[in-house]
């Protein structure tokens, strides 16, 4: 028995998996490059000590935190969309829910790498189980984290199993990795059914869990004592700033996707028009929340606050968060407000400007309250040393390595789902509008 | 191209045995981490060991915290009375004296050229017999030709080498430490009539008025000086009051800071001087009793003279000094009637003014003024333990004619008839001809290549020193160019003693054995001197007969035995129950019965003190010719007119001409009866206003003190909080001055004057008068080990190597620079 | 239950540094460079804050020793995952356990005092230096982080020393290094509970007052305001 072979044009999907070629090895060997060279300045900075940073006293939390909040930032792509939209039965999410819940998983990893590298001593991780003290937030992201990367990575899985069925029925190689991950899959009517049941509850789940993450990790920040940390808006306005991330990076990976693999049939720009829209909401969303942080600090006026607060308008890391503003609000805001200008190309450089300009965000959040800490006489200023940029760039490195082989591994694009959409999900559609309108007689009553 | 899927998955597992690898090697590095941490040794229990500091010549008792035979740290002697358990951070940084990789593990004699940093070990024998020859040899050709700089000449040890240099037969036991200070004692030496210190009573003042004194930094004793600033404090109601141009610590916690243009305060003292008479604030008993030359009188050729006291009224009303110094006239009328009402008040002078003698003597006389000396609270008599003394060693012939050879630094003769000691000046004399050629030149606490205003000087006249002996511990600016060093232990490792005066009410005699044995092949200078003086031979070896260094403390310790006061220092309250209890007990109170027994306890408990101190006993007190303080100074009197009397006789013009004339030659500027009184003199400066627009004025930094510490990275670590500045050099400048000069906090800039020029960092300071830069004093080494050297700028390179000719102080002046960015 | 604090008279203190010193050789805190200073990597468990107010010639500078204020609600030891900083009941003392710190400085970033130093190396000094530290207390390896800790060796030795005599710890017989080198005497040091202690009276002082007392964070390092005198015109 077999499941059956998917349509010819479908085929496009599960070619990547089955063949390398010139490009695939150059990236691979590109990337591997970096990611070496990231592995040996950390080898480096566990070797000397956490000195090879440019952190100080009293900064000291620099790259790799706001890396760490960055890259969960970006998780939310995935799962959390993915999920919302499964959730609605928004039917154009089918080429999409998979490249979304790949980012989520390897950026996962990504962000806990980030922890790792920041400890001093790293050797004893392990110390947050053995000796854990619950009243702390570090320990709480530790628990939402680790139930995230579970939960993520299971929701990751569900939808994949057909799939790797069909490599392992119609593909020609790794059968052997592909029948054990397969499970058996045959496609039988109540496999479906359970399949279907258990996707509906992970993305249930998925979505509470990831709210909390991201609520956990400004918790790190709001929980504490000190200025411009401490606040009540943290929580919601992480959430919001992850999803907003989630959004844009979601948007550039789809389209590199659907350059390197030739998706353009798959991901049309319609699915660029809507992650637009979405990414537009977003924008403004982010911005209010921003701008009622900042409005609240300044008319509070409370000097610690305000020390920070000038740091950041008009301070040294003005620039940083001027150019915050302006990436992660004016430009996506032009681009995305037009339709004309909500092209491909149009999201994809306002995804790219909203990429840089979180990152910002996470930076202006972390630092300048750091250089201007409660006690008025400890002042520093930060800036990374070569061993940052070199592990922040193996980050991303490595997050492109992640995806690149997971991608040649597993088709990107859900088959088995867009056949579906082809074969049940039109009627089904047409189905749930009916749904939503009153019945022509009703309607003409007076 | 084609690549097979294996060569990727080849490429892949790579990388992952890459970070395979990685994980392992995190895995090992934690492990060797953790076996840095060393597991707490069981320590043994601690002991705390007497010893006294000699991180600067505060005298303070402090006890070493012993753990197994090695010191861990140090804190103060609560027995003793100078610090009753205080210590400032360089007492406490002596670990790093003691413990540090840099010192000199032996003897070592120089092999290349001087200065090529090859050096030979050579064993302690072999180093004493060679300086014993070299001696005998100059011996043989002048003893004169031996030099001795000692920059710790106040207790047994200057004692030792003075009475080495008297048998040995030379003149030439020259005192470097007070040099700097000579101009003060000078000022103490017309007033009093004694070559001493006074002591400040400062813990039972109710006014301090100081000019310029660091007592919170550089004191005298700055343990000391801070505990009496906090018994002050303590009191409630008594005031400090500070005049310096720029807020120093001592400033900052005064009640009062008020800041002056430099080398004003003479003028500033004699505005004070005049509300006080003009008031009639003054003590009129005390003035009547024990002064002379504050009224006009009739001198016994029948002239009159005018006193201090028309003098003042008569030159200098407020609204003059107030131009002078820019203290407003009122801010001057309010300090002067608070000291004169405040009893009791003292006005106290530091040693960095740029002041000339006169005005020295003019913060002197508002002690006389409010009658404020040999009383509680005010200016006293010096205090000194009444150690042994010993006759004059008997001279030999070779002896008694070098004696009679005039000094290499030219104090004491025509040159500088007032001066004690002129260490600065002996470049000069090299440069030029001397009358006997320098042979041997011994450094103890010395280091003039480093310390001294004219460093530049001794590196030209170097040359013409054939043999230069060294004992520092550290190879310091000048050891490194020597030829002999011979290593002294340091402090814990040797005996010594504290018998300076107190400075204070008390007398002290302080005393500690080693706490630890040598960590190297060193050896107490002491001890070298006797084996030198054995070696030497004949009648110097017979003045100094004692076998050990201890012998020679043990026979000191005598005469206070004999002297049946005092006791062993004690738990006990700044001395007022003390006076209490010994009156009761007929004011001696010994624990002790026999002299071995006062040693022993002297060991243990770390020194012997008496804090009676006898008021009344003018005699002690006033060593002038009148018996009185001099208003009108007999000695500078005489000193004048004997020699203008010897001119005229010798032919030169009438006395008066000639005494006019020895008068500028002493850069004395008043005419008449002034010039032998209280009075203000312009400052001395070489540089023009014009192209030098800037003051410069300098101050030691209490973790450096004077350059000795500079080894030590405890105390670099603390150099400045108040301008962010550690293991560096900086310029303090107001911002105001700095941005008309367009200077950033923080920018690299050269200071430049007529002498030399620095380079170094500005840092804003509000606290310093507009116009006026003031630097740090010791850093810039170019030797002294890892952490001194290099680090920073000498800041003496800005100054003047002039010696002054009435006291033999080095760089009297006032420093003009221009300042710019590089 | 003693609850150990401390009162610092700013009154008397002249910043002179001596505690500075006095703490990093008693428990052996490396000394710095000048490339660690200038990187921020300095560690000094105790600092004295210089404050200048003022212009030119209204100028105040003011002197305030800093320890860890051993918070009696330590914000620090709250946020720390692995209980590596902690308050012990016993004594309130503020404490740190070394081989149990990751090194995420969390505690640092939640310490409104900033009084916490890590370690951005391991620790380096001479072979001669090493013969000087003090073996009462642990070397810290690189990685972890590290402040005063209030000599509590010193309690422990005060306590074995009271224990042997058979007598309870006397006021005055638990002196931290700082406090017992102090040349004016500014720091006194003893159990806040003890009312006939002298911290416990000097703290009654109406000069008395704690740094950012608002954030009820309850540090029990009082200090004493300077007095009338301070700034007062009258000479
Ligand atoms: N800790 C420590 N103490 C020491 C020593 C030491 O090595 N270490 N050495 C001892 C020795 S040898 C000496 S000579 C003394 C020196 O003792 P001081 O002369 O008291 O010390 P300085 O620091 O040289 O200068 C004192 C003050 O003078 C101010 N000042 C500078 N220029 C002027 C000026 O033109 N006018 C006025 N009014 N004030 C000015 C400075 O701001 C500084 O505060 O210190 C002794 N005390
Ligand atoms: N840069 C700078 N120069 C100064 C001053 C200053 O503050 N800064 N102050 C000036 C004043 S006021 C004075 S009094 C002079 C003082 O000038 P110096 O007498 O030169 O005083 P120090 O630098 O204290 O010590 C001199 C040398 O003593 C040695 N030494 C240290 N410990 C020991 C020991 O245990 N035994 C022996 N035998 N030697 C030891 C060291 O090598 C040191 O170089 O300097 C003057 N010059
Ligand atoms: S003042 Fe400081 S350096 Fe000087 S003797 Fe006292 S403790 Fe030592
Ligand atoms: S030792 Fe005492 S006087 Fe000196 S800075 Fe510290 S608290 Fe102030
Ligand atoms: S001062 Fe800082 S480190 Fe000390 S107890 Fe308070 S919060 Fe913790
Ligand atoms: S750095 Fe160490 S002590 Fe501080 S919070 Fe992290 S684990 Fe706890
Ligand atoms: S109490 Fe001890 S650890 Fe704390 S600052 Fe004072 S000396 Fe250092
Ligand atoms: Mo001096």
């Amino acid at each position: 028995m077999a499941v059956p072979r998917p349509s010819a044009g479908d085929m496009v999907l599960i070619a990547p998996t089955q063949r390398g070629g010139k490009w695939f090895f150059l990236t691979v060997c590109a990337l591997l490059g970096v990611v070496g060279f990231a592995v040996y300045a950390w080898l480096t900075q566990l070797q000397v000590g956490l000195g090879v940073t440019g952190m100080n006293r009293p900064v000291v939390w620099g790259f790799y935190i706001t890396n760490f909040v960055f890259f969960i930032g970006i998780s939310h792509a995935g799962t959390l969309i993915s999920a919302i939209l499964r959730l609605c039965n928004a039917e154009w999410r089918r080429p999409i829910t998979r490249c979304a819940e790949v980012i989520t998983v390897v950026v996962l990893f990504i962000g806990v790498g980030n922890v790792v590298m920041d400890l001093g001593r790293p050797d004893r991780v392990l110390f947050v189980l053995k000796h854990g003290h619950l009243r702390s937030p570090l320990l709480w992201d530790v628990m939402s984290v680790t139930t995230y990367l579970i939960c993520s990575s299971i929701y990751l899985y569900l939808p994949l199993i057909p799939d790797i069925a069909i490599l392992r029925d119609h593909g020609s190689k790794r059968r052997w990795l592909y029948r054990v991950l397969a499970l058996g899959w045959q496609g039988t009517e109540r496999q479906r059914r359970v399949l279907e049941i258990l996707i509906g509850i992970m993305a249930v789940i998925v979505i509470p869990v990831a709210v909390s993450v991201h609520t956990v990790v400004s918790w790190v920040f709001g929980m504490t004592v000190q200025p411009m940390w401490h606040s009540t808006i943290f929580g919601p306005y992480f959430v919001c700033g992850a999803i907003f991330s989630g959004i844009a990076a979601l948007i550039i990976t789809m389209a590199v996707l659907r350059r390197a693999y030739g998706l353009h049939e798959y991901l049309k720009p319609i699915h660029f028009n809507y992650l637009g829209i979405l990414l537009l909401v977003m924008t403004l969303l982010w911005f209010y929340f921003t701008f009622a942080e900042h409005l609240t600090t300044y008319y509070g006026g409370d000097p610690h606050h305000m020390a920070v607060f000038w740091e950041k308008v008009t301070g040294r890391y003005a620039a940083f968060f001027w150019a915050m503003v302006v990436t992660c609000f004016v430009i996506p805001m032009a681009i995305l407000s037009r339709a004309k200008t909500r092209t491909v190309a149009g999201t994809v450089v306002a995804s790219a400007s909203v990429t840089v300009g979180m990152w910002l965000e996470r930076f202006t959040i972390v630092v300048p309250t750091l250089v201007n800490p409660r006690l008025p006489y400890e002042r520093g200023f930060y800036a990374p040393t070569w061993v940052e940029w070199a592990l922040m760039a193996g980050c991303f490195a490595a997050f492109a390595l992640a995806y690149v082989i997971f991608s040649k591994l597993f088709p990107i694009i859900s088959v088995w789902e867009v056949e579906e959409g082809r074969e049940a999900g039109f009627e089904e559609a047409l189905e749930r509008i009916k749904g939503y309108l009153p019945p022509a007689e009703s309607a003409a009553k007076p | 191209m084609k690549i097979k899927r294996r060569t990727f998955f080849g490429a892949a597992a790579a990388a992952a045995a890459g970070l395979g690898a990685a994980e392992s090697r995190l895995r090992v590095l934690g492990r060797v981490a953790e076996a840095a941490t060393p597991r707490p040794r069981r320590p043994g229990p601690a002991s705390y060991v007497p010893s006294l500091c000699t991180q600067c010549d505060g005298g303070c008792g402090v006890r070493a915290k012993v753990i197994d035979g090695r010191v861990v740290n140090i804190e103060g002697n609560p027995l003793f009375p100078v610090n009753r358990g205080g210590v400032c951070p360089a007492g406490i940084a002596g670990i790093h004296a003691v413990y540090n990789p840099d010192r000199i593990r032996g003897p070592i004699r120089r092999r290349g050229e001087r200065g090529s940093g090859e050096w030979e070990p050579i064993g302690w024998e072999e180093a004493v017999g060679l300086i014993g020859q070299k001696l005998k040899e100059v011996r043989a050709k002048g003893p004169a030709g031996l030099v001795v700089l000692d920059g710790s000449p106040e207790g047994l040890m200057g004692l030792l080498l003075r009475r080495f240099c008297t048998a040995f037969g030379t003149p030439n036991y020259v005192v470097d430490r007070p040099a700097e200070e000579a101009i003060r004692r000078t000022a103490h030496y017309l007033l009093f009539g004694m070559r001493d210190e006074p002591g400040y009573d400062l813990e039972h003042s109710r006014y301090i008025l100081s000019f310029g004194a660091a007592l919170l930094e550089a004191g005298h004793s700055p343990v000391r000086t801070m505990r009496a600033y906090a018994a002050l404090r303590e009191k409630g109601g008594a005031k400090l009051v500070q005049v310096e141009p720029r807020l120093s610590a001592t400033g900052a916690k005064a009640d009062l800071w008020v800041p002056l243009k430099p080398g004003s305060e003479g003028a500033l003292a004699l505005g004070i001087a005049y509300v006080i008479i003009k008031e009639g604030l003054y003590d009129e008993a005390f003035i009547r009793d024990h002064a002379f030359g504050f009224e006009d009188w009739v001198d016994e050729a029948g002239i009159t003279r005018r006193g201090f006291k028309s003098a003042v009224l008569e030159e200098y009303n407020l609204d003059y000094v107030s131009r002078i110094t820019d203290v407003p006239v009122s801010r001057i009328f309010s300090i002067a009637t608070s000291f004169a009402r405040t009893r009791p008040a003292i006005a106290i002078e530091g040693c960095a003014l740029t002041n000339s003698l006169p005005d020295l003597l003019a913060i002197h006389a508002l002690n006389a003024l409010v009658g404020s000396i040999d009383v509680p609270g005010g200016v006293l008599a010096p205090q000194r333990p009444p150690v042994s003394v010993l006759e004059d060693p008997e001279l030999d012939d070779v002896a008694r004619g070098g004696l009679s050879q005039p000094r290499i630094d030219g104090a004491r003769t025509a040159e500088l008839p007032l001066a004690e000691d002129a260490p600065e000046r002996i470049p000069q004399t090299l440069r030029g001809e001397s009358s006997y050629p320098v042979e041997i030149l011994l450094l103890h606490y010395s280091n003039p290549l480093y310390s001294h205003r004219n460093a530049a000087g001794w590196r030209d006249a170097w040359a013409k020193i054939p043999f230069v002996v060294s004992f520092s511990p550290y190879l310091d600016e000048s050891a490194a160019v020597s030829d002999l060093v011979l290593p002294d232990n340091v402090y814990f490792e040797r005996w010594q003693e504290f018998s300076a005066p107190s400075g204070g009410r008390f007398a002290v005699f302080g005393l500690s054995a080693p706490v630890v044995e040598p960590l190297f092949g060193t050896k107490q200078a002491g001890e070298v001197m006797l084996e030198v003086a054995r070696a030497v031979g004949g009648k110097v070896s017979e003045a100094l007969p004692w076998q050990s260094y201890p012998e020679f403390l043990e026979w000191a310790s005598l005469g206070i035995f004999a002297s049946r006061r005092g006791s062993i220092v004690e738990e006990g309250n700044g001395g007022v129950s003390w006076t209490e209890l010994l009156e009761r007990r007929g004011w001696w109170y010994p624990s002790y019965d026999s002299p071995e027994e006062l040693w022993k306890q002297l060991q243990e408990r770390g020194g012997w003190w008496d804090p009676v101190y006898y008021f009344g006993q003018w005699h002690r007190v006033f060593h002038t010719p009148s018996g009185r303080f001099e208003f009108d100074s007999t000695l500078l009197r005489q000193e004048v007119m004997s020699w203008a009397e010897r001119r005229a006789a010798e032919g030169g013009g009438t006395v008066l001409a000639e005494a006019r004339s020895i008068l500028r030659r002493f850069e004395l500027s008043a005419v008449g009866d002034l010039a032998f009184q209280p009075h203000h003199e312009k400052a001395f400066v070489q540089e023009d206003e014009g192209e030098y627009p800037l003051e410069v004025i300098f101050y030691r930094p209490l973790a450096l003190g004077r350059g000795r510490n500079a080894n030590q990275p405890f105390l670099q670590e603390i150099l400045a909080p108040h301008v962010h500045v550690d293991w560096d050099c900086w310029v303090e400048i107001n911002p105001a001055t700095a941005r008309e000069l367009e200077v950033a906090n923080g920018d690299e800039v050269e200071i430049v004057t007529a002498s030399g020029r620095v380079r170094t960092r500005a840092r804003y300071f509000e606290g310093l008068f507009p116009g006026v830069l003031c630097m740090p004093l010791g850093l810039g080494h170019t030797a002294y080990g890892r952490w001194a050297r290099g680090l920073g700028a000498r800041a003496l390179d800005l100054v003047t190597a002039r010696v002054d000719p009435l006291t033999g102080a080095p760089g009297r002046s006032l420093v003009r620079a221009k300042l710019v960015r590089v | 239950m003693p609850l150990w604090g401390m009162v610092i008279d700013l009154d008397k203190c002249t910043g002179c540094q001596a505690c500075v010193v006095a703490c990093k050789a008693e428990n052996d805190v490396p000394f710095s460079s000048p490339e660690l200073s200038a990187a921020g990597r300095k560690m000094s468990w105790m600092e004295v804050i210089t404050e200048i107010e003022g212009e030119f010639p209204d100028v105040r500078m003011r002197y305030i020793p800093r320890p860890c204020m051993h918070c009696d609600r330590p914000p620090c030891t709250k946020v720390c995952p692995t209980k590596a900083t902690y308050r012990s009941w016993e004594n309130g003392i503020v404490g740190q356990i070394y081989p149990r710190c990751i090194g995420c400085r969390y505690c640092m970033n939640n310490c409104p005092y900033t009084v916490k130093y890590f370690n951005f190396f391991a620790p380096e000094w001479p072979d001669e230096m090493k013969e000087c530290l003090n073996p009462e207390v642990s070397l810290r390896p690189k990685g972890v982080v590290e402040k005063c800790t209030f000599c509590d060796h010193r309690l422990i030795r005060a306590k074995e020393q009271a224990r042997a005599e058979g007598r309870e710890l006397q006021d005055g017989e638990y002196m931290p290094a700082c406090a017992a080198v102090c040349p004016t005497r500014a720091i006194e040091f003893g159990d806040l509970e003890d009312p006939t202690s002298r911290v416990a009276r000097a703290r009654e002082s109406a000069r008395a007052f704690r740094l950012m007392e608002e954030l009820g964070v309850e540090p029990k390092v009082y200090y004493l305001r300077e007095g009338e005198w301070y700034g007062g015109s009258k000479a």
